[in-house]
């Protein structure tokens, strides 16, 4: 993680001291533990929501239909 | 119109006066500016006030009323805009050092709608830096003090939009939120803020980076409901600018205020909202539950699932979202961001394709979970923030003592603040918060009402029959 932020700290020209990297690597990490646990998650059937609206309509049309 | 009047009135006391001429819209907005200029340096709501446009409209819009063209509701109406909505030729810095000197040369389509229905916009409103925190400790613009209690933050981001309405600097104002930031500083300063259906608000004109692509809605603070549906309608439908704005038609929001709501279903969500109450948040949102009850409507408790992995999807969604369009700032200005905002950036950068691909999908299942239940309630409701407000020195030092225990505000995800907030931006529903009631102190606390997609009318409907059988929209902040 502490490489991928220095490569990240010369990419971009921040100049991160050894302080700071290990501080936001640090905080990455409890991050991705957030992270993981969407991995937890049976997905074989799921595809990902690409249009969040379309399918709010859908189902309102059928409401207003009540 | 006496002090007094100012700091109770509302949007639908106002507007027969004005439609009348009994009341002069240049009289009125002098009124509003004075009012600013004798408690805004304590509260800090107001960014940048635009006190020469305000008057310069004011004086179109009487001049209107007197050849008898009366535009609606709105007309002479003065209110206030959060600073990461652009007005043409007006400052507009998104609570940012970076765009401290920014000035947009056109409108966003909220401001041009609010213009169009008459409004008199008195200014712009202080927020969280980059829109991103709930706090308005601002490092460069200050902070905005609770209405309630200076020593207390008024929420956030939006923290100057609710406070400007709170302390009546102004009778509306338009927030954005993304994880809650509307509906958060609504709850903590007592007034009304509702997040519409994802798209049913244009978002042309927000400044990017202020929130994530497809969990960011833009949306009205009010003192009542009946004022908030009122600048709904007027800023709802669809814009050509923004693609991902909602064809859907716009309602007439206000026909299904006073109308009776015995026989609603109401929705209580097992589990999810447990974890962040407050003893004196759960003692108010009972107490709200029961009136509800009171009014006719049936209880029904509702098992949701993988509200568990809400606060995943909306990290890795909102986050990667932003920062995707942070990359001229972190690249020539990047030490300009506070360093909490700079690293959270740089945590953002690390949050792989995958795993945000995996968010969505996730993302699908809460949001088919959520519609499923509105088969069985027409609407759910729900504290919005855990605790009433905290003091600015808590928020400081990042801890406070809640039931005596010491709770984070930051953890690990995400504030603490908004983990009530973002099922709502997670699943694009409407949600509207508005006061249930007050803790000792005297610090307002807020309930959300939670609809169907685009079925805002009913929100306002539920809302409305609330707020008049509790009627703590009545009590006002005490400014001197």
């Amino acid at each position: 993680m502490e490489d991928q932020i220095r490569r990240l700290s010369a990419h971009y020209g921040w100049n991160l001291t050894d302080e700071e990297v290990r501080r936001i690597a640090a905080e990455a990490l409890v991050q991705g533990k957030v992270l993981e646990r969407l991995n937890q998650v049976d997905l074989a059937q799921t595809r990902p929501i690409m249009g969040v609206f379309k399918s709010r309509r859908a189902t309102a049309d059928k409401r207003g239909q009540k | 119109m006496s002090e007094l009047d100012l700091a109770t009135t509302t949007v639908t006391e106002l507007a027969p006066l004005i439609k009348s001429k009994k009341l002069s819209i240049i009289d009125l907005t002098k009124q509003f500016l004075q009012r600013i200029e004798r408690y805004n340096p304590a509260l800090n709501a107001f960014q940048t006030i635009t006190a020469e446009d305000a008057l310069k409209q004011s004086r179109l819009l009487d001049r209107e009323l007197r050849a008898d063209k009366w535009r609606g509701p709105l007309h002479g109406i003065p209110f206030s805009i959060k600073d990461n909505l652009a007005i043409r030729g007006v400052k507009t810095t998104a609570g940012s050092k970076q765009l401290a000197d920014w000035v947009p040369s056109y409108d966003a389509t909220v401001v041009e709608k609010l213009k169009s229905a008459g409004a008199v916009i008195l200014g712009k409103t202080n927020m969280h830096e980059w829109a991103s925190g709930s706090t308005t400790i601002n490092p460069y613009y200050g902070t905005t003090a609770n209405p309630w209690d200076r020593q207390r933050i008024s929420g956030g981001s939006s923290g100057g939009s609710a406070a400007s309405v709170a302390a009546s600097l102004c009778l509306g104002s338009i927030g954005t939120d993304n994880a809650g930031s509307v509906r958060h500083p609504a709850s903590l300063c007592g007034v009304v803020g509702l997040k519409a259906t994802f798209g049913r608000v244009s978002r042309y004109g927000g400044v990017l980076g202020t929130g994530g692509f497809s969990t960011d809605h833009f949306g009205p603070f009010a003192k009542t409901v009946k004022d908030c549906a009122l600048m709904l309608k007027a800023i709802a439908g669809h814009d050509s600018k923004d693609p991902i704005s909602s064809r859907e038609a716009v309602a007439s929001y206000t026909s299904a205020i006073g109308k009776s709501v015995k026989g609603l279903r109401v929705g209580l969500i097992n589990g999810y909202f447990d974890e962040f109450m407050s003893d004196v948040v759960r003692r108010a949102f009972e107490t709200a539950v029961e009136q509800l009850k009171a009014l006719g409507m049936k209880v029904v408790k509702l098992d949701i699932p993988y509200t568990d992995l809400i606060a995943a999807v909306q990290l890795a969604t909102s986050r990667v979202e932003n920062v995707a369009t942070a990359h001229e700032y972190l690249r020539n200005s990047a030490r300009d961001y506070s360093a909490p905002l700079f690293y959270r950036h740089i945590k953002s950068l690390l949050i792989p394709a995958d795993v945000y691909v995996t968010a969505q999908r996730v993302r699908r299942l809460i949001c088919e979970a959520f519609e499923a239940a509105f088969d069985k309630v027409d609407v759910m409701v729900a504290p919005t923030v855990g605790s009433p407000a905290q003091t600015i020195e808590e928020c400081q030092q990042g801890f406070a003592i809640v039931d005596g225990k010491r709770v984070e505000l930051q953890e690990e995800r995400g504030t603490t603040g908004t983990l009530c907030t973002i099922p709502f931006n997670v699943t694009g529903l409407p949600a509207m918060s508005l006061c249930c009631g007050f803790s000792t102190q005297g610090l307002p606390i807020g309930m959300q009402i939670v609809g169907a997609p685009f079925d805002e009318a009913r929100l306002f409907q539920v809302g409305h029959a609330y707020e008049q059988a509790a009627g703590w929209y009545r009590r006002r902040p005490k400014l001197d």
